[in-house]
């Protein structure tokens, strides 16, 4: 009985720690309101570099599409609330995002 | 010597500096919260007085920074050290030192992005401090208000800044006034200016994505009606006037710095009788961001 609690536990463990190992990074894809120069690009840049699990080297702001591209760590999520809240202290306006999961290799 | 002071100092009225501004004007474009942008820019300006010929010229080093207290709401501050200097004939009288010192409020009260775009309204108001020698002398004496480095007594100024910004273009226009008291020995008239800047993203022609530095041309307009300067309390008749003024702009702009230049020329002076005219501006200088 003890050896099968045992067995059960050791095999519980393993199913745990595999799906930490497994979990991605998360990447996001934001769409942004006002930005229209390279020099507003900073603050924006600024905001995400403070922000806890944000990947710093990830950032990544597009003119022509108005939108910006960050990765952040797994088991970091970037509510609507945060997102707008960070754009309106950079001096611009959040419009909506989309995610993907990115792949360990990609930030590594 | 006749008085000079208040053209020079319309010359330096306000030392834009936070994103894609103009150089001769002030834009209503965002400081983010807890970000820093300074602003160091270098004038060179020569003015004549034509009924005595006599030659002026003004090389102030201007230094700001910028901080933003929230994204909507903004503080400055600006230091000038400088030289001028006043020829005629075989004399030759100068002074250099520090200037008044400049602070400022700047706070955005409407603000309508769209992809791309952003239209912005701002008002500011601000005070002048005398922190500049107005009572520096020669060999000759006590040097005239016009060649003192301060300017006499403290002022306040407020107005107003629209900014239309697209990624090709970017228009803003300024209204500013302000008023000045007399310090002990003079001080300069009231100063009312409208000012306007066009640019246009000259490259890349074409944006494919990513962040590119852009290479901005512009034009910008300063018109500036400015009271006469008091010395004891009576106001010197050889000074103020209205003047029209045009620059012509560069600007590289990338994500942490921009470099700028201009030459300023008048397009119209209609000084008070004895009140010099100016010649021209050259105008060069950089921001940094972090």
């Amino acid at each position: 009985m003890r050896i099968r609690k045992l067995r059960t536990l050791w095999f519980l463990a393993l199913l745990v720690s595999s799906g930490a190992a497994l979990a991605d990074d998360t990447r996001y894809l934001i769409r942004v309101d006002g930005l229209a120069c390279p020099l507003c690009a900073f603050s924006i840049e600024r905001q995400f570099k403070n922000t806890e699990g944000v990947i710093p080297d990830s950032i990544q702001v597009d003119l022509a599409e108005g939108r910006v591209q960050v990765d952040v760590r797994a088991g970091v999520t970037l509510s609507d609330e945060m997102l707008d809240e960070l754009f309106r202290d950079a001096g611009f306006t959040y419009r909506g995002k989309v995610t993907e999961p990115v792949a360990p290799d990609e930030d590594a | 010597m006749r008085n000079r002071r208040a053209l020079a100092t319309a010359a330096g009225f306000i030392s834009a500096i936070a994103s894609a501004a103009p150089v001769t004007l002030d834009t209503a474009l965002p400081v983010g919260e807890g970000q820093y942008i300074t602003r160091f820019q270098f004038r060179d300006a020569e003015l004549t007085e034509s009924d005595s010929g006599m030659r002026m010229r003004r090389s102030p080093g201007i230094a700001a920074l910028g901080y933003g207290i929230r994204g909507d709401l903004a503080v400055f501050v600006a230091l000038p050290y400088g030289r001028q200097r006043a020829d005629m004939g075989e004399m030759h009288r100068s002074a250099r030192g520090f200037g008044d010192a400049r602070i400022w409020l700047r706070w955005t009260t409407i603000q309508r992005d769209a992809a791309g775009a952003t239209f912005r309204f701002a008002p500011f108001v601000g005070v002048e401090w005398p922190t500049g020698d107005d009572q520096q002398r020669d060999d000759d004496g006590l040097l005239p208000p016009s060649l003192q480095p301060g300017g006499g007594g403290p002022g306040a100024f407020g107005g107003v800044i629209a900014t239309w910004q697209r990624l090709t273009w970017q228009v803003d226009l300024q209204a500013a006034h302000q008023r000045n008291r007399s310090g002990d020995h003079f001080g300069k008239g009231t100063v009312t200016r409208f000012d306007a800047s066009i640019q246009r993203r000259l490259w890349p022609v074409r944006l494919e994505g990513g962040l590119p530095g852009f290479l901005l041309g512009g034009l910008e307009f300063n018109y500036i009606r400015e009271g006469r300067t008091r010395v004891g309390g009576d106001a010197l008749t050889s000074s103020g006037g209205n003047r029209l003024w045009l620059s012509p702009t560069l600007q590289w702009v990338s994500r942490r710095w921009v470099a700028e230049a201009a030459y300023t020329f008048p397009l119209n002076e209609n000084p008070n009788p004895g009140a010099p005219e100016l010649d021209r501006v050259w105008v060069v200088g950089a921001r940094f961001t972090f």
